[in-house]
């Protein structure tokens, strides 16, 4: 019995690969800091917190909706845009900017309370957080997630509104209410399906694997930073990858094309 | 425990939880499913158990205001109140699809509901088309020519052959090569994540 | 047509500064009239090719052949994707072949089968009728992709039907000894389809056709480009073209009017919207001049 399921093997290939090399960027970032562009969706989230705090207007932020579970598809995505956050919490403890967040998915209620918590203990700020009022777990059904967010839009009437994660159809939902109340808005995640619905709505765009970048933007940190220089050349990989297969299946190169189905 | 200990334990149990389930997918090893399986079962009862917790949350926070008669404290306790019959009902008429009071509920309460706020998506759309859809620039231009093109497409009454033909070329290798090019980065993404995850390098979650 | 700021809002600001209530009021008038009356709002309808495609291959089964259903739909898809389902499932059952319907990715899915779907069934003669020997449906297996992929392992993983009773000794299941057994898949859904994907065309080189709900299209559409998906349904318009092609117009056709009419409306919309911007920007170049 062959020990590589068939079918898999150039997979495995591929992943050791760009995981070495994802590895050994984080391990090279350390003595030297790769250059970041600038990215204005993140650049932006400190303008949005100001508005809130001049504004006297809580920030709300949600993560999106995924498919409601955290060990779905679009988990990572959802963990992912969690991570924003931290950050968020920082500046929301700081500024003094009251901070909701609505989620619709039930395993994450820890998750976002310990990061809250985290965020408002490294600022010093811990008695001015109310968890039940900063994070709501809505429902674990899409539109009745969706209706309780319109009433938290509703009610709060935030200055700022934050979709980063995995949103669907909600983002438009959501994204016009904001606009209604005035809010200034980013989003964005890893369902390309509700990119357009994000763009037209919002102010700022973040699309997909941007996603993953907020922490290495927002913390500068050389292994966060290392990790976005390894997708990068993992990328580049993928193009010749795609570039190579392409010549050898138009050249007549069926060995070749039959190696990367191995 | 000092938190330190904590924090190796959970990146430990993250770290071999992930490579069973990595190795299991590529190599056929005769007990490993087994071991994915009871992986995954474990994964099941802990979310069920999260959602234990999300309940209480939600009870929590709809106790205070009513209790506080916050503004509309009316609508939480009417959430309660739904929260509790449906509760009752599930549990009274299990298992599985649950008995006729519980499918009655489900049809004539929740399904309508559920509808109604899917069927809002419409008419959002439709504002959101009248307002953000202008050709204030080059690319709003293109994603305003896109979109058109792409409605004609979808009409069920098809007016003039070139929309077809215009539109399935914007959906068969403008949109899905953008698509495919979205995809391969997310997953490099979640390479990435799933590397700082075996690492505990996540930070947020295992701080 | 401009007057100045001081005289209060032009005729172009007004018509942009609409409240959205008119805009809805409108639009709930033109989804209701061809309800109402659908024999006004009759459109011809083209077939796209990819539920040509879909229907060549559901048509391609044989009396006794298996085909495995998966039935991943939510509560707010099931207005989109339920007629699309009776049209398909009573085809399948017509032709005579075999069905196995299992959920991995909705818990609700039970419900909406035993509640919603059932009913239709029965009405038709293929409820109660035939259900455990022309077809069953094994209710929701938890675990997501875990759970389809241990399915597709091992079959023995879903041993009750979705209301408890064993499987095993069903006559239905009589031919199933494995997931090769089956000769198609038929999945519907939204995302929840991506996990069908992987872990069963791909996976066993398994036939397979979906139908998945319009907003989501694009998410099968590499898929089915690279050949893993042989035809895709889109949604109430799919479903009405489905139902073209069986010549059985029911639920999806009753709405070809309204969605005529809707998206010729967001088209005026949007050509308004956009006079009304290109006219004020020259306006405004004119007053600057």
């Amino acid at each position: 019995m062959p020990l590589i399921i068939a079918g898999r093997g150039a997979q495995l290939v591929v992943l050791i690969v760009f995981s070495i090399i994802i590895i050994y960027a984080m391990w090279a970032a350390k003595k030297k800091l790769p250059f970041l562009r600038k990215l204005p969706a993140f650049d932006a989230m400190d303008e949005i917190v100001g508005r809130c705090a001049e504004m006297g207007k809580p920030l709300h932020f949600t993560p999106g909706f995924g498919a409601g579970s955290v060990y779905a598809n679009e988990g990572p995505g959802l963990v992912a845009g969690l991570e924003s956050l931290g950050y968020l919490g920082r500046l929301a403890a700081r500024t003094g900017v009251p901070l909701i967040v609505s989620l619709g998915q039930a395993e994450l209620c820890p998750y976002a309370e310990e990061i809250v918590r985290n965020a408002y203990t490294a600022e010093g700020k811990l008695d001015r957080l109310d968890l039940a009022y900063t994070v709501r777990f809505v429902s674990p059904i899409q539109y009745g997630y969706v209706a309780g967010v319109f009433d938290t839009l509703g009610t709060e009437k935030p200055a700022g509104n934050i979709m980063l994660g995995a949103t669907l159809g909600e983002a438009l939902l959501f994204g016009e209410t904001a606009f209604r109340y005035g809010a200034m808005q980013i989003s964005g995640g890893i369902h390309y399906t509700a990119l357009p619905l994000n763009a037209i709505t919002s102010d700022y765009l973040v699309i997909g694997d941007e996603l993953f970048a907020i922490e290495a933007f927002v913390s500068k940190n050389p292994l966060q930073v290392g990790t976005l220089r390894g997708n990068d050349i993992s990328r580049i990989l993928s193009i010749a990858l795609i570039i190579l297969a392409v010549v050898a299946a138009n050249a007549g190169l069926s060995w070749l094309v039959r190696l990367f189905s191995q | 425990m000092s938190s330190w200990v904590r924090r190796q334990v959970s990146v430990g149990i993250i770290f071999v939880v992930t490579l069973i389930l990595l190795i299991n997918y590529y190599f056929e090893i005769p007990s490993l499913p087994l071991v994915e399986r009871g992986i995954t079962d474990s994964t099941v009862i802990l979310a069920s158990f999260a959602i234990i917790a999300g309940t209480i949350a939600i009870i929590l926070f709809n106790m205070k205001g009513i209790v506080r008669r916050t503004a509309e404290w009316q609508y939480k306790a009417l959430q309660m109140a739904a929260i509790i019959i449906f509760v009752i009902f599930g549990y009274v008429q299990t298992p599985l699809a649950g008995g006729p009071v519980f499918n009655w509920l489900f049809q004539y309460a929740e399904q309508p509901l559920v509808g109604i706020m899917y069927g809002l998506t419409g008419f959002f759309i439709v504002s959101a088309c009248f307002r953000a859809f202008r050709a204030r620039s080059i690319d709003s231009t293109l994603l305003l020519i896109s979109g058109l093109i792409i409605l004609f497409l979808n009409m069920p009454w098809t007016i003039w052959p070139g929309f077809t033909t215009a539109g399935r070329w914007i959906i068969d290798v403008e949109s899905v090569g953008a698509i495919r090019g979205v995809v391969i980065g997310i997953t490099i993404g979640y390479i990435a994540m799933t590397i700082k995850t075996m690492m505990g390098r996540v930070r947020g979650i295992l701080d | 047509m401009q007057k100045s700021s001081k005289e209060g809002k032009s005729l172009l600001e007004k018509i942009e500064s609409i409240p959205s209530n008119y805009i809805y009021l409108i639009l709930i008038a033109i989804i209701l009239v061809p309800l109402f009356a659908p024999a006004y709002f009759r459109t011809p309808l083209s077939v796209s090719p990819l539920t040509r495609q879909s229907y060549a291959t559901i048509s391609s089964l044989k009396a006794g052949d298996y085909v495995l259903v998966g039935w991943d739909v939510q509560s707010t898809t099931w207005f989109e994707l339920g007629p699309v389902m009776l049209d398909v499932f009573t085809q399948i059952l017509k032709l005579g072949a075999k069905a196995v319907v299992v959920s991995f990715i909705y818990p609700e899915a039970p419900t909406l089968w035993s509640s919603l779907l059932m009913p239709d069934l029965e009405k038709q003669g293929l409820g109660s009728q035939i259900y455990g020997t022309q077809y069953v449906y094994l209710g929701f297996v938890t675990g997501g992709e875990s759970a389809m992929a241990a399915f597709g392992n091992n079959m023995r993983v879903a041993q009750y039907d979705y209301q408890g009773r064993t499987v095993s000794t069903m006559p239905v299941m009589a031919g199933v000894t494995d997931i090769k057994s089956f000769k198609l898949l038929f999945a519907i859904g939204d995302t929840a389809l991506q996990p069908y994907v992987r872990q069963f065309p791909a996976r066993y080189n398994m036939t397979s056709t979906m139908a998945i709900n319009a907003a989501n299209l694009s998410l099968l559409l590499p898929y089915s480009n690279a050949g893993l998906i042989r035809g895709l349904i889109n949604g109430i318009r799919g479903g009405a073209e489905y139902e073209l092609l069986t010549q059985t117009p029911s639920g999806a056709t009753a709405f070809l009017g309204s969605l005529t009419l809707i998206h010729i409306y967001v088209i005026i919309l949007i050509v308004i919207g956009n006079l009304i911007y290109l006219l004020r920007k020259r306006a405004g170049e004119k007053e600057e001049t």
